[in-house]
């Protein structure tokens, strides 16, 4: 089998959804923006590439059409390459490099763009026409579409608590803002137009984070300050296979070593990460401890505690630029920024084993597991 | 005649802020310029706060910059308004420079309200001076109708009537033209009554609750009265402001009687209790956060707030004659307070204004009072005015003499009100060209039909309006047998009906009494019939072989909302307060207005539930719009209907309009109105779950929500491939109306609403 690497990464400013930076701009138009950024890096005839494959967890209205081959054509990429839209939900460009590394392992093309975008300004969440299942039994109907209750159930089960939570979030703005002001993340975005930098990071306080009103249940824990933000973003990673990076000169970010997909119950969705993360890593042939970077995306702070007991990892090993609580999380682009987060952090900071890994709404995980090239 | 399309207004203060927020909300393209430009973002956003705009989209109108970096932005403006410091320097060094960079035939005026026109400009070239007016406005810019014009010697009259139109129609200004003297006529007669009012009180050691009850509504004065009103004027201002004014009036004028800074306000400002802007005046909030403190006139310290206590107010029974005459504190004060305001009203004319109308309007739109001056001296009666001044020992005016001998200021001849002018002749009050006010109508001819419930005139060329004419213009049964009747006689007789008066509201909705009593007396039969009949007219509007026009202003509530809903097409004043607010009393809109949003929806938004997600986010939490513009936004207005600034204008437009839809006019079709079904009941329900666990729908919400939900879905059977007739809808709002009444929650909801005016959360 033949074997993949993340070559590239790049992604837009992520903003704040509806007051934010982005919320006038197509969700095609960013994502064109972040591919044609990233294929005007490629040091290869771009015609090579065989398909751009784009996550998008709500592929309607202006996010519909197919977007991948919208944003293609958009970015002005040939007409001979493909364009194909992603969907699950919040892993879908997690998924779009997986199908690619899948695609490559079996010789179904060479180089592939894979990534995502979410404009949760212009489309919002749940799509315009959300039309679930009646003869669901109301609980489980809910479940599947109310994210913040699952994170709710999360906090129950586990036993974390609002200080925990805010704590965490707290460490994750403190992150973001300092690798911002180290200029860490410029690297990774590519700007949109005058665009150049998130929107999302806020200089916050313990004090002020446990001001904030509970937004999913009366009595709960989950606040505005401990969930990621509605976000409007793009990213793109480029996934090529190994023959293709000798014959070319390319120097990869990192191999995709394995990966997994798992489930559990949609009502604790959060969990997630914890049976993928397992599984991706039994595949590996590796263990956490073995890991040296870690990028868990953070829906919300009690889900990435609750699943940092479970694999019996430091949550303080996490997300060492911040997380998606302080950058924010357009729901399709996430799954590609944190595995190209990962394979970055691997060159930049000389690590070997990196794990990317998501929950995903309706009770699903998604893991990655990369070695530095 | 010059459009005036974009503007440029220069200080960002709390006057120029709003006066660009309501240039903005006129449709102008607005730059507004202050020492820097932070200083006028700030503005814009403080505009936004405190509601100075219509819409908050209109603030992308609203470009700001810094008066020395960007003054080349008003080189394209019509109206260059200057709202600087009052210092006529500075004023005269800034139009200097805006004369540079202005362009041909720009207007340029100043909002000051003390200094003259004559002074500001002083040594200015005729041809700035001609270009040059003042346009004072009143705070908020956006709510007080006033606008004071004062033109120079030298002032172009062209663009004195330019200003005049467009303030009238485009910013809905009633537009007085003043005089060059000093305070202009509101704050002329204003800060008089204020610093009286205020003195009085101090000297009669009153409480500040009485003086404001007494001072307040037996007048027809806002009920903040004369205290809450200097807290929101700022304490500190007024010794500042009437020191100016004393120095510029005449020798004799009482206003130079009056302490501007008794010892009381000097210690206030001292402490810095200036009013609202430093967190309290005359009264703050207390330390629990839930009861207020009052300034006890006599020690200057704060006390808790009492609840009022007068025996003057009590005797006199909201009656301001008697008030006056009853010896207590309360009526010496109402007394020694109005009769000199009156008075000093009376001697001012015909120095500051020409007409007493004009001195009334001003009051009226600039400081909210229902009567001006010389409307109350009618009804104190002038001679009874008069005598008491004589008794009191204060000369008698000349005008209030005249007046007294004439019987009245105010009268009417010929179908007209007249007015009485200072050298004995009698003139008919002048109205704006092309403005219908039902009272003038009444006042000329015998209404086509009229009754305790409704009146229904002639606006000629063929058109009917109807004003109703109930309390808050809420429907009962014979409201709308009424409409039905209406629209019987328009059909033979008129081609086009408008529904609107002059009241400030055009509906409440159903009367909350009648229908608590139908429901305890009529049960379910009644209560089944009075719905019949709602629908059976509102359809009636809506399938008239001729055009109904619905003309709102205030408040259009509930079934205030569904019958406009109803008609062929709105005209709305800009100052509107539309909302189904059903659900607040416990139940859902049954007079169509759950089909009627679902049309417009429908209409708009794509996709089998999205028009009924779009519905429910309206009607479950009874959202209510905060202007037309909001209300367009939110799907009440469709792109069709059409708004008025200027509220005097409304029946005028709703005609015109009326007259547009009725050439070649045919009644709608009966449309048919597509269901999501049970997926889509299964998407709202989601919804409401959500809201209900994050504890923002109560244990009724969810039962009102989930019948809601009923309805805006199509019920059981329902599927997006099969849309319902509008009948059918019309049974399924009815069925859940009837099974929502008789719960105990909704009984209990509007019991508390009828005692409270508050909504129960229950």
């Amino acid at each position: 089998m033949a074997e993949a690497y993340i070559v590239d990464y790049l992604r837009t400013p992520f903003a704040p959804a509806n007051r934010g930076a982005l919320a006038g701009i197509r969700p095609d138009d960013l994502a064109a923006s972040v591919i044609a950024a990233l294929a005007a890096r490629m040091d290869f005839a771009i015609e090579e590439i065989e398909d751009v494959n784009l996550g998008c967890a709500f592929p309607e209205g202006e996010q519909g059409l197919n977007i991948a081959r919208c944003a293609a054509l958009t970015a002005g990429l040939p007409q001979s390459i493909g364009g194909v839209t992603v969907n699950r939900w919040c892993g879908s460009s997690m998924q779009a490099i997986q199908m690619a590394a899948g695609a490559i392992s079996m010789g179904a093309g060479e180089a592939f763009i894979a990534g995502g975008v979410e404009s949760m300004s212009r489309v919002p969440m749940m799509g315009f026409n959300p039309l679930p299942n009646p003869s669901w039994p109301e609980g489980r109907r809910l479940t599947f579409v109310n994210m913040g209750l699952t994170a709710e159930n999360l906090a129950e089960r586990y036993g974390i608590s609002r200080e925990e939570q805010d704590d965490y979030s707290l460490a994750s703005q403190k992150k973001s803002l300092a690798a911002r002001a180290d200029g860490r993340l410029a690297a990774e975005i590519a700007p949109v137009g005058a665009i150049v930098e998130d929107g999302c990071p806020r200089e916050t306080d313990t004090t002020k984070l446990a001001g904030l009103k509970t937004v999913f249940k009366a009595e709960g824990s989950v606040t505005a300050g401990n969930s990621s933000p509605l976000t409007d973003g793009a990213s793109a990673t480029l996934v090529c296979s190994e023959d293709f990076i000798k014959r070319r000169g390319l120097k990869p970010l990192a191999r995709v070593v394995s990966f997994a997909i798992s489930g559990c119950e949609p009502e604790i969705m959060g969990i997630g990460p914890v049976e993928a993360s397992r599984k991706a890593l039994k595949r590996a042939g590796i263990t956490a401890t073995d890991l040296d970077v870690i990028e868990m995306n953070e829906a919300f702070a009690v889900q990435v505690l609750a699943c940092c007991r479970e694999l019996d990892i430091d949550p303080a090993r996490l997300n060492r630029d911040g997380g998606a609580i302080a950058l924010g999380h357009p729901l399709g682009a996430t799954g590609a920024r944190l595995a190209g987060k990962a394979a970055s952090l691997l060159k930049r900071d000389q690590g070997r084993y990196g794990l990317a890994t998501q929950c995903i709404g309706g009770g699903q995980g998604i893991a990655l597991v990369l070695e530095a090239a | 005649m010059t459009a005036i399309t974009r503007a440029a207004v220069i200080g960002a203060g709390v006057m120029g802020s709003g006066i660009a927020a309501h240039l903005a909300n006129a449709g102008v393209s607005v730059v507004l310029l202050d020492r820097d430009k932070a200083l006028a973002d700030a503005g814009v956003a403080r505009q936004l706060k405190a509601g100075g705009f219509m819409n908050p989209a209109f603030t992308e109108t609203i470009k700001t910059g810094s008066v020395n970096d960007d003054l080349a932005l008003i080189t394209d403006a019509d109206w260059i308004i200057e709202a600087v410091a009052e210092k006529p320097e500075i004023k005269q060094t800034l139009y200097r420079a805006i004369d540079r960079e202005r362009k041909e035939g720009s207007i340029v005026s100043s909002n000051t309200s003390t200094i003259p026109l004559s002074v500001l400009t002083q040594g200015l070239p005729e041809r700035f001076t001609s270009d040059f007016l003042i346009t004072h406005f009143f705070n908020p810019p956006r709510i007080m109708r006033l606008l004071e014009l004062v033109a120079g010697e030298t002032t172009k009259p062209q663009i004195v009537r330019t200003l005049q139109d467009f303030a009238d129609r485009s910013l809905g200004k009633s537009v007085v033209l003043c005089k060059d003297t000093p305070g202009f006529i509101g704050n002329r007669i204003g800060n008089y009554w204020m610093v009286v009012a205020q003195n009085e009180a101090i000297s009669l050691d009153l409480d500040v609750e009485e003086a404001d009850a007494v001072i307040g509504q037996p007048f027809g004065i806002p009920s903040t009265g004369i205290f809450g009103l200097l807290d929101l004027v700022g304490i500190d201002l007024m010794p500042t402001v009437l020191r100016s004014l004393q120095n510029a009036v005449p020798e004799d004028d009482a206003i130079r009687d009056c302490d501007p800074e008794p010892a009381l306000i000097a210690r206030m400002i001292a402490e810095n209790r200036l009013g609202r802007k430093s967190g309290g005046g005359f009264t703050r909030l207390s330390a629990d956060k839930k009861s207020r403190d009052m300034t006890d006139l006599t020690t200057g310290d704060y006390r808790p707030q009492k609840k009022v206590t007068s025996t003057s107010l009590e005797a006199a029974k909201g009656d301001p004659r008697a008030l006056m005459e009853h010896p207590g504190p309360g009526g010496l004060y109402a007394a020694a307070v109005m009769e000199r305001t009156l008075a000093y009203a009376a001697s001012l004319v015909p120095d500051i204004a020409d007409t007493p109308e004009a001195v009334d309007e001003a009051m009226r739109t600039g400081y909210g009072w229902k009567e001006g001056p010389f409307e109350l001296i009618d009804r104190l009666g002038a001679g009874w005015l008069a005598k008491r001044l004589s008794i009191r020992g204060v000369d008698v005016p000349a005008y209030l003499k005249l007046a007294s001998e004439k019987g009245g200021f105010y009268s009417t001849a010929k179908g007209r009100r007249t007015h009485l002018l200072p050298d004995g002749s009698v003139e008919p009050v002048q109205r704006g060209e092309g403005i219908v006010i039902l009272a003038d109508l009444r006042l000329a001819a015998k209404p086509v039909e009229s009754s305790e419930i409704a009146t229904l005139f002639d606006l000629g060329d063929g058109v009917a309006c109807l004003e109703f004419r109930t309390k808050m213009n809420t429907f009962n049964t014979a409201l709308l047998e009424t409409i039905g009747k209406t629209l019987e006689h328009c059909r033979a007789n008129f081609g086009a009906l408008v529904i609107g008066g002059d009241a400030a509201n055009f509906s409440a909705g159903a009367d909350l009494r009648v229908f608590l009593d139908t429901v305890e007396k009529g049960g379910a039969k009644a209560m089944g019939a009075f719905l019949d009949l709602g629908h059976a007219i509102f359809q009636a509007v809506k399938y008239a072989s001729f055009p109904v026009v619905g003309a709102p202003s205030g408040l259009a509530l509930g079934g205030g909302c569904e019958l406009l809903l109803h008609c062929d097409a709105i005209q709305a004043h800009a100052e509107l307060s539309i909302g189904l607010v059903e659900t607040r009393i416990g139940v859902i809109p049954g007079w169509g207005g759950c089909k009627e949003m679902m049309l417009r929806f429908s209409s708009t938004l794509r996709g089998p539930v999205a028009p009924a997600i779009a519905a429910f986010n309206l009607i479950a939490p009874a959202r209510i719009s905060s202007s037309a513009m909001e209300a367009r936004t939110l799907g009440f207005l469709k792109p069709s209907d059409s708004i008025t600034m200027n509220r005097n204008r409304l029946l005028a437009d709703a005609k015109q309009k009326a007259l547009s839809l009725a050439k070649d006019y045919k009644p709608p079709e009966p449309p048919l109105i597509p269901m999501a079904g049970p997926s889509g009941a299964a998407s709202l329900h989601n919804m409401l779950e959500s809201e209900a666990i994050a504890g923002r729908a109560t244990a009724h919400d969810r039962v009102i929500g989930g019948a809601l939900i009923e309805i805006l879905s199509g019920g059981p059977s329902a599927d997006p491939l099969k849309p319902r007739t509008e009948e059918e809808v019309i049974a399924l709002e009815r069925e859940a109306f009837l099974d929502l009444l008789f719960t105990k929650a909704t009984i209990e909801r509007v019991k508390h609403m009828l005692e409270t005016g508050k909504p129960l959360r229950n």
